[in-house]
């Protein structure tokens, strides 16, 4: 191969490729980033076996040919050398030939034979939605995916298409984020798209909120696999295996205390008091009494911290005990200024939504502490 | 206590007396002994031995099912006995414990005359017998309530350590299980006596941290208070099944009833557990265990499950039959602040719940 590139164009391609690449392999392929010069351009590609990213960048290809190199110090290079433009030349064989400015490096390199093969997502039910859309769903339920390996059916989202719209919902097992949008383009067409919707890895999720642009993202549900195509990128990913537990049961509607609170100030009175929590028990106290609610965290290691929000609430008074990090991360998630608490008693799970938001469904569902 | 179980049952149905008595599990299924009268002592019988070799020692023996609720209602009115000797009672098991005497000997004068005075009023009040070791700290009256039982009576004063330890097995020492025993008789040690004369650096080169502990105990050297809170440590379930369980789908949903029994008995503590351990015995007998540490603590029976049957994964059991599984909780915490489940955990008979598979 020889190709001759713009630097930065070419940065902008390599550097979603990052994410995808394995940090920590026994397969030393999956470390590296596939290139391939061919007619019009540079073709990039990265893989961990369950997602993978293809992309490509305009380039005046001299010689076609591929090479896969280690990722981490192409990337490093390429961010480190100066020069508007690239030479990359394979001059010997799994060698790629490096020229910028006045450096020149060379790295060794793998046969494009052995780069993993990367699925083919084949034929299946299609559609299309705003990436700025997308991308603000995912951002809303994303922090409720579950992070524990030994729940991998709780490892990703549930993506789901609807009549002119679609729903992604997220959880933990502790709290559940749900959001629905009517702003589809295009679809749901094809069969199999509605009914059960599809688990989407964490992972895939991470790397396509990545992604910049305008543009529409194109999603394709094939047997085992899943891509979505922004522009030139398109990522593919498996699709998770498993049962998604029944959601809309745990979403409570006779929860009578309905409050409403300032967004910002609810957060940073959570954010202030939690400064006081253990690490070994994050919980916090919502004392709630007439026309305020009292936060407070206790700690015998540390002390003590307290804090009143004002609240419109009239009831008896009660408490509840809430993990100040699923509190605080659904205040980030929301938009509106004002947000409300949907209530009931301690064991029972508090449901937030946004106060005058955009037509759209929000909610996320926080289980209780036991304090 | 002597043959605690066993002598409760003997106690209450006088008809057994004399009678070879083994409490456990049916000898006709896959249960172990619990407990074994002296009477079947005599035929080799002893506890964790499969109930079925029992039976096959002796055609005679008298199966009783354990009851535990009765063992412990009988353990409480020992337990009360005891602190009327001293608040210092530290219990160790249903029918064990040490009692702290050195400040509360009056009207007694002397341990002695206390520890008889004790034993006559377990028997007395409770129709049982209790053997008693006395001794200057927990390691040596241990191995003097062990030394004449049943029924028996053991001093040990401080000056006479030394001559009552030397004769003795290395094996009556704390920290001297089976492998410990090999490894030291592969250096010769048989006895206390052959552990007291090496030297504290063989014994560390030897094992480790451990060894300085086998130099102190050779010595009776023992500085472990009585503790009277004793904290519980590990809260667990485990079961021996009748057939061997084969892949991992079965073994999967008994998982989920153990995790279920764990979780209800944390609950019912005010504890939460930080540690899940899964046992797995496969048809062969061999034993292991495999633990995992969370971030959080929990008492979620889902959570748990869901650990243990990550765990399960570890081991060989889908392609080995497995006759016991056993869920445990450890890392125990009381009081902690617990997160709820937003999936509650629905009857243990029900299809295997999401998150647990």
């Amino acid at each position: 191969m020889d190709v001759r590139l713009n630097r930065s164009d070419f940065l902008n391609e390599l550097a979603p490729m990052q994410g995808i690449v394995e940090r920590k392999t026994t397969i030393p392929a999956l470390a590296h980033i596939l290139l391939t010069a061919q007619e019009g351009g540079l073709r990039l590609a990265a893989s961990d076996l369950d997602v993978s990213l293809t992309s490509s960048c305009e380039a005046d290809v001299a010689t076609t040919g591929g090479i896969a190199v280690q990722a981490k110090k192409l990337i490093e290079i390429i961010r480190a050398i100066n020069g508007a433009d690239v030479h990359l030349k394979e001059e010997e064989p799994q060698t790629l030939t490096i020229k910028a400015g006045n450096s020149r490096f060379k790295i060794r390199g793998m046969r494009p034979e052995d780069f993993p093969t990367l699925p083919k997502v084949g034929e299946g039910a299609q559609a299309t939605i705003p990436f700025a859309d997308f991308r603000r769903m995912v951002s809303k339920i994303i922090f409720a995916v579950s992070a524990e390996e030994s729940r991998f059916q709780l490892n990703g989202a549930l993506m789901k298409f609807k009549a002119g719209g679609m729903e992604m919902v997220a959880t933990d097992g502790h709290r559940l984020a749900l959001v629905e949008n009517k702003g589809l383009e295009d679809g749901p067409s094809g069969e199999d798209v509605s009914e059960e919707g599809v688990l989407v890895p964490r992972k895939a999720l991470q790397e396509l909120q990545r992604f910049e642009g305008e543009g529409s993202l194109a999603f394709v549900r094939g047997q085992h696999h899943l891509s979505f195509v922004l522009g030139r990128r398109t990522l593919i990913c498996r699709i998770l295996e498993g049962t998604f537990p029944d959601y809309e049961r745990v979403i409570s509607k006779d929860n009578d205390k309905k409050l409403i609170f300032d967004r910002r100030n609810l957060a940073d009175a959570v954010r202030r008091v939690a400064l006081l929590t253990g690490d070994r028990a994050r919980a916090v106290r919502f004392q709630f009494e007439p026309s305020q609610l009292v936060i407070s965290a206790a700690n015998p290691d540390l002390g003590e911290a307290v804090e009143q929000v004002p609240c419109d609430y009239s009831g008896e008074e009660f408490r509840l005990g809430v993990n100040p990090d699923y509190m605080v991360d659904f205040l980030s998630a929301v938009e509106t200024d004002k947000v409300r608490l949907d209530l009931k008693d301690e064991n029972t799970q508090a449901v937030g939504y946004p106060v005058d938001g955009p037509d759209e469904r929000y909610l996320c569902v926080i289980m209780p502490m036991r304090i | 206590m002597d043959c605690f179980y066993a002598a409760v049952h003997v106690r209450d149905d006088p008809s057994l007396s004399g009678l070879p008595v083994v409490i456990g599990g049916s000898p006709q299924g896959r249960g172990v002994v619990a407990a074994a009268s002296y009477e079947a002592r005599k035929f080799g019988v002893h506890s964790a031995m499969p109930a079925a070799r029992a039976a096959r020692l002796c055609s005679r023996l008298v199966f009783i099912r354990p009851d535990f609720p009765r063992y412990r209602r009988e353990s409480a009115e020992i337990f009360a006995i005891f602190r009327r000797y001293t608040p210092l009672v530290q219990t160790v098991s249903l029918d064990e414990a040490y009692l702290d005497v050195s400040e509360h000997l009056e009207p007694f004068g002397n341990a002695t005359a206390l520890a008889k005075d004790l034993r006559a009023a377990v028997l007395k009040e409770r129709k049982l017998t209790v053997s008693v070791g006395v001794g200057p700290n927990r390691l040596v009256a241990k191995i003097a309530s062990d030394y004449d039982k049943p029924d028996g009576l053991t001093v040990v004063p401080p000056k006479k350590v030394r001559r009552f330890l030397d004769p003795q097995p290395a094996r009556r020492l704390l920290g001297v299980g089976p492998a410990t025993e090999r490894a030291l008789a592969e250096l010769g040690i048989a006895t206390i006596a052959d552990l007291r004369v090496q030297s504290r650096e063989l014994l560390e080169r030897r094992f480790g941290r451990h060894g300085g502990g086998l130099y102190r105990y050779a010595r009776g050297i023992d500085e472990r208070p009585v503790n009277t809170h004793r904290e519980r440590k590990s809260l667990g379930h485990e079961n021996t099944y009748a057939k061997d369980l084969n892949g991992l789908e079965p073994m999967d949903a008994e998982i989920v009833r153990l995790a279920t029994k764990v979780a209800t008995g944390l609950i019912k503590r005010d504890l939460s557990a930080r540690t899940v351990v899964l046992k797995v015995r496969y048809a062969d007998f061999t034993t292991l265990t495999r633990s995992r540490t969370l971030a959080w603590p929990t008492t979620d029976p889902a959570e748990l499950a869901a650990h243990a049957h990550a765990l399960l994964r570890k081991t060989e059991a889908e392609k080995r039959p497995v006759r016991l599984l056993g869920v445990t909780a450890s890392g125990l915490e009381k009081g902690a602040a617990i997160q709820l489940p937003l999936f509650p955990l629905e009857g243990r008979d029900g299809p295997l719940p999401w998150g647990c598979l």
